[in-house]
């Protein structure tokens, strides 16, 4: 089958020499550059690109820009790209698209069976049907047929970037206002930002035959972008829409064109000390039956494909409008070469320049309207009627229906900053009423249609925008501008044609496949307030949002319901203006760098010796066991435990929160932070503590040492190590500026390598320091600072898995050095280097408690058998009171507990529930850690259990799923009861 | 096509953070030979290294690592009995050095801070990948951004990303 070229002479935006190769649904096309995928594919005589979203009708392109809601394509290859606008898609070498929501084929499509099925899938025919026998019957099926395109099966070779910017005056929209606008605003030495997001600046200018000072709108566009683009402070941005108009004038811009070329796109968040809001307007459609066949064509967009890519969207047109601007089209169709068999207006009476532009074609039509739309495929001709008769007054063979119904300023953006819209009477439209941010509307987007309006409008806004930020600004240049069609806008209110039958389709939003039955079958079931109708018939919901659906949706509810278009008002409108990808988001935040993480400066080594690393918490990486070779992970546990309990272990401590205090009131700043009292302790003693939330319940605890008579280090979890500091920050500087009192973030400051086991001792003191670390010189709870392998060092007594146990803390440039100087020293003790899983198991044998284990946000020291941790002499700490009340008004506690299983190797689930019999439905508490020690060649577990104290050796059951498991309660300590090993 | 920049870790220095009263602080710093700097986020220099004033109650000493100890050691005496905590975090950050005529394109990536507003010769904490970080400037075309030392290898690895030097194109 030949391809029909449609092109012609002309075509601002096309450069001819150069040849463009695309394929589209399997078919090879050329195009010329500067083609959009959709003025190519017009070209090459191809007007049926795709399906609608309900009922498979064929569709065409029924507009130009992002009005154009119809033309959704697939980009298949490198950078697939699903629901792309083939009217904004730059054609490109090597371009494949093909159809989307349709198949096998575009042709040939099952889908349009559901035709057969429309009188019964109206408007919300969901809430209704789909129910018996139960609605996952159908779920699979309707899932399958839902949606356009697919979604990228590969990460896209170019990346996303996110960036932010600042600019005294940014400028949304380069059509005439917008440049203008930015000529103002650039001229008094703003920094300016102006955004646009078609392929070439000037909006209408494009295809407008009116002059500027004797030059065409494109030479006009060209000299300014010109004089913009040579100013330093002038950033500017094509392909670029602003899609969010955010608090505190924050717009988000998607640039789908960015620089450098290895960007996909890029997301830039704008905070402008003015926004400019100079967006232009959409031309809207008249409804009547079949007005989505291919070749319903809005009239603006007919003009821009013939005047700027040289391309006939048809033979032979007919016209129909309800205004004067359509009468452009009606110029652009004659000197084009296209027939014009008929001209319709909805008005009785017209100007008479109007007249004579309408002598151009066959006949002209006053006080009628197109009834239908004839043909499938493509439209084949149309029948019109007088507004008064019923019946189809005459039929006229065409190829081609060019629609006006008036114009809808584009107050997205406007309405995203707060700003509230009034309807306008004269224009039949929303315009923007109040401002509620630093911002100002221009031009066709505050309903100032006329072209010499729109240059002085935009003008008069940058010259404002400056001037409210204190800049000096020029006087405004007269500018002379003729343009034919520059007479006043005229419009007469029309929304829709009802159809004659009630199976005919009239459609209002094309994205939705939503007609104006939908609307009236919504009215007659209740549903009255615009925001309902919308959700219910899901107009205004597509991917265009409703671009040039919304205000004629809202004409025909109105003019249905016999109530004013202010009365049925606007739905809300929200961000995005237009879709955004989802790479937009995440920017370089991406596959090895998605979250942060952090490491020690042992990190490497412990990867290097074959840990199995994880994220411990507050996004550190760390090692959570070390297999040996042909050991799986239980094995290489016990291992590890065995080791510390029998001979002498070694982790990394280094993400242990930690925090520098210095004042005098250092001690009064502990005792109001910690339950316990931080009073007398000498120099070098440390002291474990906890501390509460305001509510009464344990938020930290850790060991705080005195380094000096008015210096402390604080350590708290390492998972807390950001709350811990923003807790320190807030008391110190908020709650008690009176205390004099400062404190450091140190946590990365220092290394941590950490000894522990019977042979820990034997170990450090076989390498040189000038530390004493005898037991009676060096006693648990203490620290010392010295030289340790010639590193200066910080070393302190305390013990987390219950065994003797020495932290080493030295800057952490050294603490590799430290590590490895350890290892080597430990090897004729057969140290090994332990991970947090075996730390796990020990901790549990001591019975010490852990944050997010038996510290789960609802206890309190006294439930975890802690009162002796809780001052009685203190008058006040952090959450004391709340404590108490709690305290006083609760019967029942939860208390650790021990828990010894039955079966001794039977390991009872962490997290699982504990009943008090074996029927019982009933939690009466829960099993908060459980683990195989091999220290003890058995099963054990902590767990919270309701006044658990009272109930040592009763048996309790934990319920894992349905599996009951029972166990022995008994006191939460399996290991060295008195502690005596810790403190040797 | 990448961006125009050189991305690459600093060679440590040293780093003392000063926190107390403005007043204490300045006479802290008259005792090393040099003063509080007045405008706040700018750095004044002296012969041993240089000071930046992050916030009303705190600042930055930075100097060359020969110095570290006499320097510590040196504000330990003048800053004993006062209320100004001078804090040795050398190693707690890590610094990265950022050069070239896309310094500022890649930067816009990774903070928020309007960068139009910080001048030659400032100094200001500031966000940068949603972290907390440092970001000095020394010229048009030369930052430097210090970050916590343990999220040094993610902040190289996703600044890299941003200016497109993470791969061969």
């Amino acid at each position: 089958m030949s391809i029909r070229s449609n092109r012609i002479a002309g075509g601002d935006l096309i450069v001819r020499s150069q040849k463009i190769r695309f394929e589209f649904n399997g078919r090879k096309y050329t195009g010329f550059q500067g083609d959009t995928l959709a003025s190519a594919l017009m070209a090459n005589g191809i007007d049926f690109v795709s399906r609608s979203f309900k009922y498979h009708r064929p569709r065409g392109f029924s507009a130009s820009g992002y009005a154009d809601v119809s033309s959704m394509v697939q980009i298949d290859g490198d950078e697939d790209t699903p629901n792309v606008l083939a009217s904004v898609t730059p054609l490109s070498e090597g371009l494949t698209a093909r159809s989307v929501n349709c198949w096998p084929s575009l042709e040939f499509d099952v889908g349009t069976a559901l035709r057969l099925l429309s009188p019964i899938i109206p408007a919300g025919f969901y809430y209704k049907t789909f129910m018996w026998p139960h609605w996952h019957l159908f779920e699979p099926f309707i899932r399958k047929i839902a949606g356009f395109g697919n979604a990228p099966n590969s990460i896209p070779v170019r990346c996303f970037g996110k960036s932010y910017d600042y600019c005294d005056v940014l400028i949304v929209g380069a059509g005439p206002s917008g440049l203008s606008a930015g000529l103002a605003a650039s001229r008094s030495g703003a920094r300016v930002i102006l955004a646009d997001d078609m392929l070439q600046p000037g909006g209408g200018l494009l295809s407008s035959s009116a002059t500027i000072d004797g030059k065409s709108g494109i030479e006009w566009v060209s000299e300014v972008v010109e004089e913009l683009d040579a100013n330093p402070s002038v950033t500017r941005l094509q392909n670029a829409t602003a899609w969010g108009y955010l608090e505190g004038n924050h717009v988000v811009i998607s640039e789908r064109s960015p620089t450098p070329e290895n960007l996909l796109r890029r997301s830039r968040r704008v905070w402008a000390k003015q926004v400019i809001i100079a967006t232009g307007a959409f031309e809207r459609p008249i409804v009547f039956e079949n007005n989505d066949r291919p070749g319903v064509m809005q009239a603006s967009a007919v003009s821009s494909y013939i005047r700027n890519y040289a391309v006939k969207p048809g033979q032979k047109a007919v016209v129909f409008t309800n205004n004067n601007s359509a009468y452009r089209t009606v110029s652009d169709l004659s000197r084009a070469g296209i027939s014009i068999a008929a001209v319709v207006d909805v008005r009785s009476r017209v100007d008479d320049h109007v007249v004579k532009v309408a002598s151009q074609a066959t006949d002209f039509y006053q006080d009628s309207i197109v009834q239908t739309v004839y043909g499938n495929k493509r439209v084949t001709g149309v029948g019109i009627r007088s507004r008064e008769t019923g019946r189809i007054k005459r039929k006229i063979d065409c190829d081609l229906v060019c629609v006006s119904g008036g114009w809808n300023p584009i107050v997205h953006l406007f309405s995203q900053s707060g700003g509230s819209l009034d309807y306008n009477e004269q224009i039949h439209a929303f315009i923007p009423a109040q401002l509620l941010q630093k911002s100002l509307v221009a031009g066709a987007a505050r309903g100032r249609f006329n072209l010499r309006d729109s240059l002085r409008d935009g003008f008069e806004a940058g010259k404002l925008a400056a001037e409210t930020i204190g800049l000096p600004v020029q006087a405004q240049p007269s500018l002379k501008v003729i343009d034919r069609f520059d007479a006043e806008y005229s419009i007469e209110e029309f929304w829709s044609v009802p159809p004659i039958n009630r199976l005919g389709k009239a459609f209002v939003d094309l994205a939705g496949d939503v007609t104006v039955n939908d609307l009236h079958l919504a009215l007659r079931e209740g549903y009255e307030s615009i925001e309902h109708l919308k959700r219910y018939t899901t107009a205004g919901m597509g991917l265009d949002q409703g671009k040039t659906a919304n205000v004629t949706a809202i004409g025909i509810v109105a003019k249905h319901a016999g109530v004013s278009m202010a009365e049925v008002g606007t739905t809300t409108f929200r961000p995005p203006y237009t879709p955004v990808e989802f790479g937009e988001f995440a920017g370089s935040c991406t596959e090895d760098v998605v979250l942060p993480y952090r490491y020690t400066p042992m990190t490497e080594w412990h990867k290097s010796a074959g840990a199995v690393m994880f994220e411990a918490g507050a996004r550190w990486v760390r090692p959570s066991y070390y297999p040996l070779s042909g050991e799986s992970m239980d094995q290489a546990i016990q291992r590890e435990c065995r080791t510390v309990r029998q001979g002498v272990g070694i982790y990394d401590g280094s993400p242990l929160a930690k925090f520098a205090i210095k004042g005098a009131d250092s001690e009064t700043l502990l005792d109001l932070m910690y339950t316990n009292s931080f009073q007398n302790l000498d120099i070098q003693q440390g002291k474990y503590g906890v501390m509460l939330h305001e509510d009464g319940r344990i938020f930290d605890d850790g060991v705080t040492f005195r380094l000096s008579d008015d210096e402390y280090l604080m350590s708290g979890a390492t998972g807390n190590g950001i709350l811990l500091e923003t807790r320190l920050d807030s008391f110190i500087n908020v709650e008690r500026p009176d205390l004099n009192v400062l404190f450091t973030p140190v946590t990365s400051q220092w290394a941590n390598a950490t000894v522990c086991g019977p042979l820990a001792r034997t170990l450090l003191e076989s390498v040189e320091s000038d530390i004493n670390f005898a037991a009676d010189a060096f006693p648990f709870m203490h620290m010392r600072e010295g030289v340790f392998a010639d590193m200066s060092v910080r070393i302190f007594r305390v013990s987390f898995t219950g065994e003797l146990s020495f932290e080493i803390n030295t800057p952490a440039r050294y603490g590799l050095d430290l590590w490895t100087h350890l290892i080597k020293a430990g090897d004729q003790f057969d140290i090994c280097p332990i991970g947090s899983e075996a730390n796990h198991v020990l901790r549990v044998e001591k019975g010490f408690i852990s944050l997010g284990h038996e510290v789960d946000g609802t206890i309190d020291p006294y439930d975890l058998g802690m009162a002796w941790i809780v001052s009685k002499k203190k008058s006040d700490f952090i959450g004391m009171k709340a404590m108490q009340i709690r305290r006083k008004n609760d019967d029942t506690r939860q208390h650790l507990i021990g828990l010894l299983p039955i079966n001794s190797s039977e390991l009872l689930p962490e997290g699982a529930p504990l009943i008090s019999t074996i029927k019982s439905t009933r939690a009466e508490g829960f099993v908060s850690a459980s683990v195989w020690s091999s220290t003890l060649d058995r099963t054990i577990a902590l767990g919270l259990l309701a006044n658990g104290r009272e109930r040592l050796d009763e048996t309790v059951y934990a319920n894992a799923n349905g599996t009951i498991i029972p166990a022995i309660v008994c006191k939460p300590i399996f290991y060295d009861s008195d502690g005596r090993k810790m403190r040797m | 096509m990448t961006f125009d920049i050189d991305i690459r870790f600093r060679q440590p220095v040293v780093l003392i953070d000063v926190r107390g009263e403005a007043e204490c602080m300045k006479s802290v710093l008259m005792g090393l030979g040099t003063q509080l700097p007045e405008s706040p986020y700018s750095i004044l220099r002296w012969d041993s290294g240089a000071v930046c004033r992050v916030g009303r109650n705190w600042c930055i000493i930075m100097t060359d690592m020969i110095n570290e100890l006499s320097l510590i050691a040196e504000l330990d005496r003048l800053s004993r009995g006062v209320l100004v905590q001078c804090t040795c975090v050398t190693d707690a950050y890590q610094g990265i050095e950022l050069t070239g005529p896309d310094t500022r394109d890649v930067l816009s990536q990774i903070t928020p801070l309007n960068l139009y507003e910080l001048e030659d010769d400032c100094a200001t904490f500031t966000e940068i990948f949603g972290l907390r970080g440092l970001i000095i400037r020394y010229s048009v075309g030369k930052f430097a951004v210090y970050c916590d030392r343990s999220y040094a290898d993610y902040i190289m690895k996703r600044m890299l990303k941003c200016a497109l030097l993470h791969r061969e194109w």
